[in-house]
């Protein structure tokens, strides 16, 4: 269980670190929590990535803190209302997923990081695939724009 | 974006924030949490003594022995105060140590937290009638507690 827990915690941080940034321990620690309460409900143990991923996802969204309002990148927002560019952003990754909103984040994360599917994303995040779809293109906009500022 | 993947943030849990999730998996585990008012590498120098410290705070342990190590596991023998030799194997980083025999499981997490030290310990046994045995045990666990805070004050003394 120890070395189960050991595999997990680093997958779960790079997902929820990536997603939830400062409120990263606490996406992590409910997900594990969640993830070793339910653990002898999972049927297949070659889901338990997949599963681990799904709860992981969702409960970074949840726990992230919410862009404030002032020069926020609203999930409706197109790149050119993002506000000017720190130029230290370059070469931070950090930095630019900080002018990312949460969900715009878990897309990059499911579809550049890992390479999941749009059906499965929008699965994942509970949403439609036409909305995967423009949410990651506005989200890749935002990022390419603020890593290259 | 693949070239810069590995940039990408990431977190980890402190030992006691992964103590808990390890102890959400076995419901019948006693655990319990406490904020000692020692420093962490005074409390850990007590705890990570497991041949010469273990015994002097944790009821359940009249003795224990390391019988073979391999960088942070350890095979161990434990005597009980009634007697009984039991293995044991173990896994021992600093703020972490998770020991696994046969019949049971124990484990000790601790994080610092300004100048005092959050640890966390729990016990656990795989036999029947653990579910009633774990209350008992919790109970004892606090006063384990303020064993391991005393012994701890007392290393940080010069």
């Amino acid at each position: 269980m120890s070395q189960l827990l050991d595999a997990l915690a680093s997958y779960v941080g790079r997902l929820c670190g990536a997603i939830a940034l400062d409120a990263g321990p606490d996406a992590a620690q409910e997900t594990l929590l969640n993830v070793f309460r339910q653990l002898r409900s999972l049927k297949d143990p070659n889901a338990l990535y997949g599963w681990v991923r799904t709860i992981a996802i969702r409960e970074a969204v949840r726990v992230a803190r919410p862009l404030p309002e002032s020069g926020s990148t609203s999930l409706e927002a197109t790149p050119s209302a993002i506000g000017t560019a720190d130029p230290e952003l370059a070469g931070d990754v950090r930095r630019v997923l900080e002018r990312l909103a949460p969900a715009q984040r878990a897309i990059l994360v499911l579809r550049d990081l890992h390479g999941v599917d749009e059906a499965e994303a929008a699965r994942i995040l509970g949403i439609a695939r036409g909305t995967v779809k423009s949410r990651l293109h506005r989200a890749r906009a935002v990022f390419r724009r603020e890593w290259t500022t | 974006m693949s070239a810069i993947a590995g940039r990408w943030p990431s977190t980890e849990l402190d030992p006691v924030q992964r103590m808990r999730v390890l102890v959400a998996a076995m419901p019948h585990a006693a655990f319990r949490e406490r904020l000692l008012d020692a420093p962490f590498d005074d409390v850990w120098r007590v705890a990570a003594d497991l041949e010469h410290g273990t015994a002097r705070w944790e009821k359940n342990v009249a003795a224990l022995s390391i019988l073979r190590r391999e960088a942070d596991w350890l095979e161990v023998e434990i005597r009980s105060p009634f007697g009984f030799r039991l293995r044991a194997n173990a896994i021992l980083r600093p703020g972490w140590c998770v020991m696994q025999g046969r019949l049971f499981a124990v484990g000790m997490a601790a994080t610092p937290e300004g100048d005092r030290t959050r640890f966390a310990h729990f016990e656990a046994l795989s036999l029947p009638g653990s579910r009633v045995l774990a209350p008992l045990l919790r109970h004892r666990i606090h006063h384990e507690f303020e064993a391991l805070e005393l012994l701890a004050r007392a290393a940080s003394r010069p």
